[in-house]
């Protein structure tokens, strides 16, 4: 299932850092990887972020499912459409094969990897993210950010039920499975097809409201926004390793701006003669 | 009379619940074939959780939901994150104007209809936002908003009278048990 994410402890300095500080760093992260469109770059930002999974240990298997099922969305998401629009990326492409209607250029296949490469440099610095934050933490760390702190409860009690409708939601799949039901079955129209996932979502639904119900019970009997404001338990405080980190990254999202603007303003695509002399040659032969 | 728009702890709860649940759907479901395509019919949680709790829940459960969703494939485009909630956002105004009451079937067929009206209100609107960012207008709307707008509209309008008259049956039951 590719739905494996969720906060793991671990006490490595990027498991220390504010949630505040890591919110800065996936907006920043982001930013930085929307300004620009050159593949070299993209790349840098891609291992930037991949060397922030290694400083906190992240076992490469919590990573596996996701990364592979990302590489399958983005080969027919953005590569199979974008490949056969030759003048995507610019006016007069190299066409390196045509049949029919079917062209397909060399700038739109650098145009295919740049999107996707702008998809993937982000992927390291989200799982991050989810990895590395505790979500009542974070609930904190919103409220502090002056979001309404119902609203930071509703995103603390999605991180925190997440894994738990998981198990509810594999609880009534095999209690279906065992009577008899089939997902996937090839019979009836298209509506009825359709129809086919309410056996699943229906009880799922009625479940959850009876649990959001008693959750609610159990937050009323304790006064639960019975003020406007609330103190919490637990405090967070920026440390000198979260300055160090914004500090950091404000200096990237800046240093990308200036190369966006004066160094590589547009698409970059590697000229076309010599990855024909020194890629495609050797490896596919003339 | 109109129905109030302030949160109760149940919808604070409800709109954690709901975007968590949308995720996972969202997941479970995103490679399934039904009926030849890639489909997603976890939107229609999302529609019925607007027609169930109101516009801010259905807003709530879309948005939070598909960011939640966004990150699990380690991406974040937020007008789509925006659009969803749009979905969501639509069918609450019939909760509204009927302050709360969808029972009848005039109003699964108003919720029905005001669903399909938000996907396609709610998808255009991130294909556009994502036209003004710099892509090409073919593939924002002819490749990615219209087809996901067309094939949420079917589930919206098939699935979500069907979850609520079953959670409407299931009512009575639940109270019971308490």
């Amino acid at each position: 299932m590719a739905f494996a994410f969720k906060y793991i402890k671990g006490d490595t300095v990027i498991h220390k850092l504010d949630p505040r500080t890591k919110l800065a760093m996936v907006f920043l992260h982001i930013v930085a990887v929307l300004l620009i469109w050159d593949l070299r770059i993209l790349s840098i930002l891609f291992i930037l972020g991949l060397s922030w999974l290694v400083i906190a240990k992240i076992d490469w298997k919590n990573l596996k499912k996701p990364f592979v099922a990302l590489l399958l969305l983005l080969l027919f998401v953005t590569v199979l459409t974008n490949m056969f629009y030759p003048t995507i990326a610019t006016e007069s492409p190299h066409i390196l094969y045509s049949w029919g209607p079917i062209v397909i250029a060399y700038e739109s296949i650098i145009y295919s990897f740049t999107v996707s490469m702008r998809y993937l440099a982000i992927f390291p610095i989200a799982t991050l993210f989810i990895l590395t934050t505790d979500p009542s933490k974070l609930t904190i760390s919103l409220s502090k950010l002056k979001i309404p702190y119902k609203l930071a409860f509703s995103v603390n009690i999605a991180l925190r039920y997440l894994p738990t409708l998981l198990v509810d939601y594999e609880m009534i799949t095999n209690a279906q499975k065992a009577r008899g039901f089939e997902l996937e079955k090839p019979t009836g129209g298209f509506i009825a097809k359709i129809k086919r996932v309410a056996p699943i979502m229906v009880p799922m639904l009625i479940l959850s409201i009876k649990r959001a119900e008693q959750i609610a019970d159990a937050m009323d009997l304790r006064g639960f926004g019975a003020h406007k404001k609330r103190t919490w338990y637990h405090d967070t405080k920026l440390q000198h390793n979260d300055y160090i980190m914004i500090g950091f990254y404000l200096f990237v999202v800046l240093a990308i701006l200036y190369l966006k603007l004066y160094i590589f303003t547009g698409l970059w695509i590697p000229p076309f003669d010599l990855v024909k002399q020194y890629l495609w040659v050797p490896l596919f032969g003339g | 009379m109109v129905a109030k728009l302030t949160l109760s702890t149940k919808d604070i709860v409800l709109m954690g619940i709901g975007a968590a649940m949308y995720a996972i759907f969202g997941s479970a479901t995103f490679f399934i074939p039904v009926g030849g395509m890639n489909l997603r019919p976890a939107i229609a949680i999302v529609t019925f959780f607007g027609a169930m709790y109101g516009p801010i829940v259905g807003f709530v459960v879309g948005a939070l939901g598909n960011l939640l969703l966004d990150f699990t494939w380690g991406s974040f485009w937020w007008e789509w994150d925006v659009g969803v909630g749009i979905i969501g956002l639509f069918p609450g105004i019939w909760w509204y104007l009927r302050d709360g009451q969808i029972e009848t079937s005039k109003d699964l067929l108003m919720v029905a209809i005001l669903g399909v009206i938000g996907c396609f209100v709610g998808l255009f609107f991130a294909g556009f936002v994502d036209v003004i960012i710099g892509t090409p207008f073919e593939i924002a709307i002819y490749a990615w908003a219209l087809p996901a707008a067309v094939t949420d509209a079917i589930f919206v309008a098939i699935l979500t009278p069907i979850f609520i008259q079953a959670v409407n049956a299931a009512k009575p039951k639940l109270l019971e048990e308490e």
